[in-house]
């Protein structure tokens, strides 16, 4: 399933890719990609539906924690490989050899099936 | 001195009662604000799939529970953080299920809205617009004249955000997303079409006299009707519907731009007018509610257009 590229989930799979075997929570990316949950939330939904993401809940004792156990969100190996792909994509168009090669932005950053 | 002695005690008993009263009431509306981001959450509940619905909900609840963990001790924080965080997730659980199209069951008859419900819904959206335009003209009442025309920024403002997105992601003038059913849901999406006109409406009303203000919700239910039979003409026109769908936001946007500016120069060069409203005269305030409501109007039949099934309107022409 093809996933529309946008700087926002570029954005949101650089926080993944920090640390790609660390599973990562809603809030905590919303701050982390600095993005509002109404926009987060769309693309984690898209991304799980491409295979990209896989979705658990924590491991946590909710009566020792206080809280209930969080849903999380962790690369799988398509989307990790994926999402390398996007993020160097976007380096390579926007770094400081692209700037001086004068490299469009354009054509899309869109993902191929 | 008996009496003196009981007033003086059923005073200090009032009193205590007062204090007691009023904490009590304090800490209920602190209770009930605190619990806001959870309604909230319950309202993207039921936004998003059926089948996703638990799942969601109990995501919600567990990031809202670890925020109020985080802010522990802060509760003006956890209110902003919680309503900031569930008002996003509701925004998002709402684009979930416009992608989500194949959890909604083809259209029957049964299903659609009926006349009665585009027109019921069409003028119970409007009429709750309405009621808080007014509420917040008189709101707007109590601003100075000499910082009147700062109101007319907004509109503007919101005209070019909206007028930037659609431009750069014009709408699709085919193929609707979700299934607009049922009188609620058709209010529903005209309150939202509509909601724009919250940051104009009340600078129509604003200082207009109780007259003025009639005729312009006179007009105002002429136009409804108007639209509500546009709407019922473009069910048997695809084409036109389509081009109104697309387009709509965009003149919806310009019209906002255009009478914002409006204010901003009718009550910015006329201070001394500007507690007689931003429109001169009834004719003129009557001329800019109904071509504001023409224009914003477009966006909701386009909207509600593409939310019917256009295969369907057609047989029930």
């Amino acid at each position: 399933m093809p996933v529309r590229i946008t700087l926002k989930v570029v954005s949101v799979l650089s926080c993944f890719l920090e640390d790609p075997q660390l599973p990562r929570y809603g809030y905590e990316l919303t701050r982390a990609a600095g993005v509002s949950a109404g926009t987060l939330y769309p693309i984690l939904d898209r991304l799980r539906k491409a295979g990209w993401l896989a979705a658990g809940w924590e491991e946590i004792d909710p009566a020792k924690a206080g809280r209930p156990a969080r849903r999380n969100y962790r690369l799988t190996d398509e989307g990790l490989a994926q999402a390398v792909a996007v993020v160097a994509g976007v380096h390579a168009r926007t770094g400081p050899a692209a700037r001086r090669a004068r490299l469009p932005l354009r054509p899309r950053l869109a993902a191929e099936p | 001195m008996t009496t003196t002695v009981v007033l003086v005690l059923l005073a200090l008993a009032g009193g205590f009662g007062v204090n007691v009263v009023s904490g009590m009431l304090s800490q209920e509306a602190q209770t009930r604000l605190a619990r806001l981001p959870v309604t909230l959450a319950r309202v993207a509940r039921l936004l998003v799939p059926e089948d996703q619905r638990e799942q969601w909900y109990r995501e919600l609840i567990a990031e809202l529970s670890y925020i109020a963990k985080e802010t522990d001790g802060l509760p003006v924080t956890r209110l902003v953080k919680g309503l900031a965080f569930a008002s996003g997730a509701t925004r998002g659980a709402f684009a979930i299920r416009r992608s989500d199209r194949a959890s909604y069951p083809a259209p029957t008859a049964r299903s659609l809205p009926g006349r009665w419900q585009m027109w019921a819904g069409q003028y119970t959206g409007i009429a709750i617009i309405i009621a808080i335009s007014l509420g917040a003209a008189q709101g707007f009442a109590l601003i100075p004249d000499r910082f009147a025309w700062l109101l007319g920024l907004l509109p503007v403002t919101i005209g070019i955000q909206d007028l930037a997105a659609s431009v750069r992601r014009p709408r699709s003038g085919s193929s609707p997303a979700i299934l607009v059913t049922g009188l609620a849901r058709v209010t529903v999406v005209s309150i939202a079409c509509g909601a724009d006109g919250i940051t104009v409406y009340p600078l129509v009303f604003r200082g207009s006299s109780a007259s003025t203000t009639l005729v312009i919700l006179a007009v105002f239910a002429t136009l409804i009707a108007l639209s509500c039979l546009a709407r019922a003409w473009l069910a048997s026109h695809d084409k036109v519907a389509a081009v109104v769908a697309k387009r709509g936001p965009q003149v919806a946007s310009a019209g906002l731009i255009m009478f914002g500016a409006y204010a901003c120069y009718k009550t910015g060069t006329h201070p001394n007018k500007a507690a007689s409203g931003m429109v001169a005269g009834p004719v003129l305030a009557v001329g800019v509610a109904a071509a504001l409501f023409a224009a914003t109007s477009l966006d909701s039949i386009g909207i509600l257009w593409l939310l019917s099934t256009a295969p369907y309107s057609r047989r029930r022409r």
